[in-house]
């Protein structure tokens, strides 16, 4: 009896938990409305938050207990990943628990970083950027959150009046933004990741994305077990995970991706099979140097690229060639293209860029559910952050530029800046900016969550030897950067702070703070907030606002000011709604509507844009420039490019000619070189190599050779050999047969292992329009050691 | 018999019925039986080492020996069904066979060489055995269902851990009789 009554209890508490959480779903607990429940089970109170890694931006429940994370989860209610993650997705939580995270500010000394109090780090970092403000330059991140790059923009294209602001999302897709501005007139893919439940290809343009992407890679292979008719076709330079999976492996030879894409265009028009009606109404054909011309100086163009000509110049076999052409020409075929550094890191970057859309214009494989050509991005905010607040050194946030003049009054209105202030001249992009630190003509650079020092091209040694300006880092743990920083920030990680990321399918994701940062440690915007008030009181005027006030003033609900740049004050306000609130207006001009802050802490994420239906309802918008998913799209229009520059509602279709690569392997320096990431680690392994797990799976860099090379080499796995470029070396172990295979000539280093640094060897070559160095070819000899 | 005298025999015989298992249900939950606690002891030992090859409870376990799979065709080789090996190890049947990209969760970590110096990580821990409303009624569900759909994959009657294996193997419709803890679901 007394067994009945006691379960009579704990059924009326479970009862009254099953109120609290409101609609819940007999496959979760987890309503679909709420942000946080807890599950007395285990003492856990699960969080959303989207995952700290990649661009895929999936959905993690975070389980927090006694003010730390104790585990991580996928989110069944995000539509991204649908509760299944990724390694480093799952022990993201053991990320913020290295042992030596950095716990308090610190100076450099008599050549040693030592101990100091926020205090005296605010104060020397405003004394230095006043005293050289227009030479001071910001080196973010494509893992800033979207408030922390509104704040740096503000701070430097507002406050210093100068535009030496880049993240090392220059370095991983700058290729993907130009080639989408040039074709379509505005950035961001049109597609979504729905497109992979509904496709019936996928064609993977050198994309390894069963390692890189591998929760979107297994949502489309899982669809096999459905028993869809699926199939995938994998072009690449390395045998792969991702050719595992694939029907189809196309080896080409590095670079010639742009002759493939050609000769698939050559074929659809020779073939007569290219969509007439969507080329007449919505393609507009232009030349290399973007003079329009007509469908027949076109063709004349594609003459270079017939199958013959194609393959002897990719190595690509013409039956496989031809296999693509076939594909492409079938109007019930969905096809889906998938690219990410392959394409990006590329010295045509923004030309194979513009070839790929052409495919699928011509095609018109594109704005219909399942085909689409979809740009995959690295980072968990290269989108929503680096591209759509614009933390770039030509641009403002919204998709504007500084050398457009109404563009700048805009941004001075917004910020309430006096007329002006803003530079009409773009900064230095990445490469440019730190061989300008170099020159000294950058005096001193702030650089924020990410790690330059090991991932500048061929720059890294100089770098380390020719620091002679003043660098002041903002990281959680030693990296190399903070190695040679003369003033080092602790720096709040993930749900240590609020944040809010913006992924690949035009997705952004809000979270909350959950747990306290470690130690000392701050969060960035409140660093920039620190010293940018600090410069206020100093009387620096670019720190005023038209009115005389501090430029980075907030307010709060009732409209009174809120003194953010005291850490008391900040670290219980929610700044971050402040912010994007303010930020939310620059969207609207390219119609990357943004909604209000709360509609994204109460669902898993809304793809912009983001546009108030009559019933009052914030709509998310899947598939852009399609009519009845885009609210931009005029009814009866069915697709149209409406942010087309000729107002014309097209694309357009650019004949980019092949260019050879700057460098390629010669008698002296006989081998490709291509360098990447791999599953288990976030790029230069700072946080993944400080979780057992991940290490463990993957705790160094090697070589992976092709068996046939390494044969007539006469080595064998784990012996160590060097590979010298014109430019520097490195000692590697080989791997043969391991998890990939290069094609014969070629090798491939992973750039995770800060004990191993490949870019002491690679090229800084970079597109001309995109500025996006290429990291995936340079000529390398091999040798025994 | 008439209808009386029918339902004064069946109220008897329920209560006789009621009152023994009453008498079972106490002498059971006063007099544990030893050989129980021994499979209480040796199931939280097998639990243990099995903890040790995640980082937290619900973490993927990393796969503890060497690899010479390179795609899931090959890991399911051995981890679709219960596998028994030569050397007399035993590979356990995937408890979801639905997903095909293994090594995007499940990564190799036969090395060793982690410094745990490094890490203040400390993850959840396992749960603790599920709960029963007396002696002879059937356990609830200890932990999360999700990417557990498969419950033989662990409990099935070839799993090598013996004290996981269900006593009833004939009965394969398990949640109609062990039920989960929804909100622990999420």
């Amino acid at each position: 009896m007394a067994e009945t009554m006691m379960d009579r209890r704990e059924f009326l508490k479970f009862s009254a938990k099953l109120a609290a959480l409101g609609a819940l779903s007999l496959n979760g607990g987890f309503s679909a409305l709420a942000y946080a429940a807890t599950d007395e089970s285990t003492g856990l109170r699960w969080h959303k938050a989207p995952c700290r890694f990649c661009g895929t931006g999936c959905g993690v429940l975070v389980g927090v207990r006694d003010g730390r994370v104790v585990a991580v989860q996928g989110d069944r209610q995000a539509p991204v990943n649908k509760g299944l993650l990724c390694a480093k997705g799952y022990h993201a939580g053991a990320a913020l628990y290295g042992a030596d995270r950095l716990r308090y500010p610190m100076i450099r000394r008599n050549g040693r970083l030592q101990q100091a109090t926020w205090d005296e780090a605010i104060d020397l970092i405003a004394d230095r950027i006043i005293a050289d403000s227009k030479r001071f330059a910001i080196y973010g991140s494509g893992q800033w959150t979207i408030p922390e790059g509104y704040t740096a923009m503000k701070f430097l294209k507002g406050g210093l009046g100068s535009n030496e602001i880049d993240p090392n999302a220059r370095l991983c897709m700058a290729s993907a933004v130009v080639g989408m501005i040039t074709t379509f007139g505005v950035d961001e893919p049109s597609g979504c990741y729905d497109d992979l439940d509904t496709c019936d290809t996928v064609v993977c343009w050198g994309n390894n994305w069963a390692e890189m992407h591998p929760v979107l890679f297994s949502r489309f292979i899982d669809r096999k077990h459905l028993g869809h008719k699926i199939k995938m076709i994998d072009m690449a330079t390395r045998r792969t995970r991702t050719t595992d999976a694939a029907d189809h492996y196309i080896e080409f030879q590095p670079q010639t991706d742009m002759v493939i894409a050609n000769a698939i265009c050559h074929e659809l028009i020779r073939r007569d099979t290219y969509d007439k009606e969507f080329v007449r109404d919505r393609v507009r054909f232009l030349a290399d140097d973007k003079t329009p011309i007509g469908l027949e100086e076109y063709k004349a163009f594609l003459a270079d690229y017939d199958l013959d000509s194609a393959s002897k110049l990719s190595g690509v076999p013409v039956q496989q060639l031809s296999l693509l052409a076939d594909l492409f020409s079938d109007p019930n075929e969905r096809i889906v293209s998938l690219w990410c550094m392959g394409m990006n890191q590329h010295t045509r970057g923004t030309a194979i860029n513009n070839l790929v859309y052409n495919v699928h214009l011509l095609s018109g494989k594109i704005g219909k559910r399942g085909s689409t050509p979809f740009s995959l991005t690295g980072q968990p905010a290269a989108c929503g952050t680096c591209r759509e607040v614009g933390t770039l050194a030509h641009a403002l946030p919204g998709g504007r530029v500084v050398n457009d003049e109404a563009h700048r009054r805009d941004a001075e209105r917004i910020w309430n800046l006096r007329p002006g202030v803003i530079n009409p001249k773009p900064g230095n992009h990445t490469v440019a900016m730190f061989k300008a630190m170099m020159a000294g003509d950058i005096t001193g650079m702030w650089v924020q969550v990410t790690n330059p020092a090991q991932t500048i091209p061929n720059l890294t040694e100089n770098v380390l030897k020719n620091n002679s300006g003043f660098l002041v880092v903002s990281d959680v743990y030693p990296t190399a950067t903070t190695q040679i920083a003369d003033v080092v920030l602790p720096s709040a990680l993930w749900v240590e702070k609020n944040g809010m990321y913006g992924n690949s399918e035009r997705r952004t994701h809000q979270w909350f703070k959950l747990v306290d940062p470690p130690g000392e440690a701050r969060d960035d915007v409140w660093q920039m907030f620190a010293v940018a008030h600090r410069m206020y009181e100093k009387g620096f005027e670019g720190m005023t606002n038209r009115d005389g006030d501090f430029l980075l003033t907030i307010k709060d609900e009732d409209g009174k000011a809120v003194e953010a740049w005291r850490w008391e004050v900040f670290k219980d306000f929610n700044v971050d709604k402040a912010l994007f609130e303010e930020y939310r207006q620059f969207t609207l001009l390219k119609h990357k509507d943004l909604a209000p802050y709360d509609e994204y802490v109460r669902t898993r994420g809304l793809r912009w844009p983001v546009v108030r239906g009559s019933n009052g309802n914030w709509n998310e918008t899947p598939r852009r420039f399609v009519e009845g998913d885009d609210p931009y799209v005029k009814r009866g229009m069915g697709i149209a490019f409406y942010m087309d520059k000729g107002k014309e509602n097209r694309a357009n279709v650019i004949a980019r000619p092949y260019t050879p690569p700057p460098e390629v392997p010669d008698k002296e320096y006989p081998f490709w070189l291509c360098t990447g990431r791999v599953l288990e680690h976030w790029h230069t392994g700072t946080m993944t190599r400080r979780v057992k797990q991940l290490y463990n799976a993957n705790p160094r860099a090697y070589v992976e050779l092709n068996p046939e090379d390494a044969r007539q080499m006469g080595v064998y796995t784990g012996e160590k050999i060097r590979i010298v470029s014109r430019r520097g070396n490195i000692v590697l172990p080989v791997s043969i047969n391991g998890r990939s295979v290069p094609q014969k000539g070629a090798v491939f280093v992973p750039f995770f292992d800060e004990t191993k640094l490949i870019n002491l060897v690679t090229l800084d070559a970079y597109c001309p329009l995109s500025k996006e160095p290429d990291y995936k070819k340079c000529a390398v000899r091999l040798e025994k050691v | 018999m008439n209808r009386k005298t029918k339902i004064l025999t069946v109220a008897a015989l329920y209560g006789v019925m009621t009152a023994v298992l009453y008498v079972k249900n106490i002498v059971l939950a006063a007099e544990p039986v030893s050989l129980k606690d021994i499979l209480v002891e040796e199931q939280i030992d097998d639990q243990n080492a099995r903890a040790t090859l995640r980082a937290f409870y619900t973490a993927p376990p990393v796969i503890p020996h060497e690899i010479v799979a390179k795609n899931a065709a090959e890991c399911l080789d051995c981890h679709r069904d219960v596998t028994r090996l030569e050397d007399g190890r035993v590979a356990m049947a995937t408890p979801h066979p639905q997903f095909s990209n293994c090594m995007q969760c499940h990564v190799p970590g036969q090395a060793q060489t982690f410094d745990e110096e490094q890490s203040d990580w400390q993850g959840l821990e396992e749960p603790e055995r599920g709960d029963r409303w007396f002696a002879l009624s059937p356990p609830t569900v200890p932990h999360r269902l999700k990417l557990r759909e498969n419950c033989l994959s662990c409990h099935g009657p070839q799993n090598p851990d013996m004290t996981m294996r269900t006593t009833h193997p004939q009965r394969t419709n398990c949640l109609q009789c062990h039920v989960p803890n929804v909100l622990a679901e999420f």
